[in-house]
């Protein structure tokens, strides 16, 4: 999954260096929601802390 | 945009490319494979970096800075989660630490850097003195030198994590704590 976010954000680079700035945002925009969709994902673990 | 400018996001670009460079050379050289959480922090810092990469190729504008500040507060909460992890005395840490600090620990402060440096940059560009270039043709011809070589070292570099996380992960899930790469465990 992670590697699928890189590939994504650098094809959304590729595109906006080429000059398709809207494409590229949408691109990121995914890549973006994918990774916090990841991250939660991830958060899975309790944190050792208490009060 | 004026020199100062495009020289901050050149340098925001090219910065955060070499903090992806060293975290895959140390990845190596000291043998440690990152964590899922670890690579999030590398997403996050590529997320940052594509801000700036915007502001170099179609001059700086408020919502390329945003994009940065999302990747940046992103990057706090991958980073933050595994500081917290690890916070209490006892409860051990992943990975070696760097100049007494361990990794998640010095991404959530370059973070807070890259906060501090946009702030920097919006300060300096002045209410309502964005630069948008009157066209796609000046923008283009403006991305050159050190701007299209952060650019490009950026992409470079994301590249080569897509490929790295590939071989380490495989196409879906990694394991919390990886003992070897995926793709070579298939051979």
């Amino acid at each position: 999954m992670t590697a699928a976010i890189f590939l994504v954000a650098a094809v959304a680079m590729i595109i906006a260096v080429a000059g398709r700035r809207d494409i590229a945002v949408a691109l990121l925009s995914v890549s973006f929601i994918a990774s916090v969709l990841w991250l939660y994902h991830h958060m899975t673990d309790p944190l050792a802390l208490s009060l | 945009m004026t020199a100062l400018i495009r020289f901050g996001n050149a340098l925001g670009a090219a910065g955060l490319a070499l903090v992806l460079l060293i975290a895959l050379v140390l990845q190596f050289l000291l043998r440690e494979l990152p964590c899922p959480l670890c690579n999030l922090q590398r997403i996050a810092f590529v997320l940052c970096g594509f801000g700036f990469l915007l502001n170099l190729r179609y001059g700086a504008q408020p919502a390329h800075y945003g994009i940065t500040l999302l990747g940046a507060l992103f990057g706090l909460a991958a980073s933050g989660r595994q500081v917290l992890l690890h916070i209490v005395p006892g409860t051990g840490a992943y990975g070696s630490s760097i100049f007494g600090m361990h990794y998640y620990t010095w991404a959530l402060l370059l973070f807070l850097a890259v906060i501090a440096g946009v702030t920097v940059l919006m300060l300096v560009a002045g209410s309502g003195r964005f630069d948008h270039p009157r066209s796609d043709a000046l923008a283009e011809a403006q991305f050159a030198g050190f701007a299209r070589f952060a650019a490009w070292f950026l992409i470079v570099m994301t590249l080569a994590n897509a490929i790295n996380s590939f071989v380490l992960c495989g196409p879906i899930d990694c394991s919390g704590d990886p003992e070897g790469y995926w793709l070579f465990r298939l051979f």
